[in-house]
């Protein structure tokens, strides 16, 4: 099952060519997989955070360095003395310089206040765990619904014997296009549940849907031994699927 | 993005030192457009293409700056990790200067943990509670401190993940490139001649063996960044 996923995920990343967002490629064990799919492996660099970032790194991004490149900087301005560097100039305290940086990002973890604010300020970011068992977790977060795909005793075998662990296949999703698979373990079938929800919303594809909600054309992927088929179909056929794959479309 | 004068000059590049690289069979043939020469078994990289990026680097961070930008510094090499530590400081920017600890910005929750405590350490240490305790307490307790205060010491007013990260050297600091590489976060290099230019955002073709050339480069983008800061507050 967890190989129909892989292959779940290969056939529907290769929907994303269309879009312009790069397919994970690091959640796949085997990257080296058939390139009959036509997936364009891009370098983790151009992940969208980056660019959204208003940093303009356009010079960087489209330089040649093949070409010849210029140096022509301005015209100093009149009067111009070079700033002293930051070994010489007047040694400062370090008072001054907590009071600085608390000036600038407020007292933080420093553990002393010199300008009079509260020295616990990051308290308030740390999420008190309850004396009484876990902590009940918030269950929707962002939109997105969890479908648990497989649960699997997996095993180690150790010196002193056999120590078992829980692995759950989970997919995530907002039944508007976006979709992710994630991988969990852990010693409960529970806490597997929620790595694997983690990492599932970390690992999320965005699939281009028509109108009636359904793909814009036939696909197929394979891993493994596994193969896997996905074609759209004329409004009221409903979903014809088995097992992961049903799972995947029907709650989407 | 605004073009200004950051007093680069290829004559104060020379006498730092800043062309030379590594040995001719250490290099990178990635480097190759970067590499002017080869003289006496070692390769001397191009300065104007040095001088333009670096000044380019600065115009970048004069910006990021000026809108509220945080920066951390990384320089983890034994030589560089003094001047890292000064030239932060005077730029009022987050540093690392001893080891980098794995996973310290894809594991920040964890990471927040450890400034927690360090943090909590610090307030017991002035209000004098170590004292209180028995000798061997008080011994481990200040020992702990003092391995946080080393390897945390930079970071302490780091309350979220920074906006651009400079690296000191490509080889050394190769976890923290790719650390940052994954969650996104542009970067800023020194490229010697045995580091891949592909990897980090922005790279600058310089010396990273020399002491005058990483603090000649660090000085720039610490003015600049200062600029930059001064500008931001004036006019948020």
């Amino acid at each position: 099952m967890a190989a129909t996923t892989t292959a779940i995920a290969l056939t529907l990343s290769s929907f994303t060519l269309r879009s312009t967002i790069p397919s994970k490629t690091f959640f796949f064990p085997k990257p080296s997989k058939p390139i009959s799919l036509r997936r364009t492996f891009r370098p983790l660099s151009l992940t969208p955070q980056a660019k959204s970032s208003d940093i303009d790194t356009s010079f960087f991004d489209d330089v040649n360095p093949e070409e010849d490149i210029v140096f022509d900087p301005p015209t100093p301005p009149e009067g111009f003395t070079p700033p002293p560097s930051f070994d010489e100039g007047p040694e400062e305290t370090e008072d001054e310089i907590a009071a600085a940086y608390e000036e600038l990002y407020g007292p933080a973890y420093s553990g002393v206040s010199v300008l009079g604010n509260d020295v616990y300020v990051m308290d308030s970011k740390v999420k008190k765990s309850s004396a009484f068992g876990k902590v009940k977790k918030e269950k929707v977060r962002d939109g997105f619904e969890e479908r648990v795909v497989q649960v699997r005793r997996v095993t180690k075998v150790v010196k002193g014997g056999k120590q078992l662990h829980f692995r759950a296949i989970v997919v995530v999703g907002d039944k508007q296009g976006q979709v992710g698979v994630g991988v969990g373990k852990a010693k409960e079938v529970i806490g597997a549940v929620q790595k694997s929800a983690v990492n599932a919303r970390r690992n999320i594809i965005t699939i281009p849907m028509t109108k009636y909600l359904t793909f814009p054309h036939r696909s197929e992927g394979d891993y493994g031994a596994a193969k896997v088929m996905l074609r759209p179909a004329a409004p009221g056929t409903g979903v014809i699927a088995g097992g992961a794959l049903r799972l995947l479309l029907c709650r989407k | 993005m605004a073009r200004r004068y950051w007093n680069i000059n290829l004559e104060e590049m020379l006498e730092a030192g800043v062309h030379f690289g590594h040995g001719t069979r250490k290099w990178n043939p990635r480097m190759a457009p970067y590499i002017s020469a080869k003289r006496k078994g070692i390769h001397i990289t191009n300065l104007t293409r040095t001088a333009r990026f670096l000044s380019e680097a600065c115009d970048l961070v004069f910006d990021a700056a000026s809108k509220g930008k945080q920066f951390l510094i990384v320089g983890t090499k034994n030589k560089a990790a003094d001047s890292v530590a000064r030239a932060a400081i005077r730029a009022r920017c987050h540093y690392v200067n001893k080891k980098w600890l794995g996973g310290m910005l894809t594991n920040w929750p964890t990471t927040e943990t450890r400034l927690h405590k360090f943090r909590d350490l610090r307030t017991e240490q002035k209000t004098g509670g170590l004292n209180r305790l028995p000798k061997r307490d008080a011994a481990m307790l200040k020992r702990q401190l003092s391995r946080l205060q080393t390897y945390l010491g930079g970071i302490k007013y780091m309350t979220r993940l920074p906006d651009i990260v400079i690296i000191v050297d490509q080889q050394e600091e190769y976890t923290a490139l790719r650390e940052c590489i994954t969650l996104g976060i542009p970067t800023i290099c020194l490229i010697d001649t045995n580091s891949d230019p592909d990897l980090a955002d922005i790279s600058i073709p310089a010396n990273d063996d020399a002491i005058a050339s990483i603090r000649l480069i660090l000085n720039k983008l610490v003015v600049a960044i200062c600029e930059g800061c001064s500008s931001y507050i004036r006019n948020p």
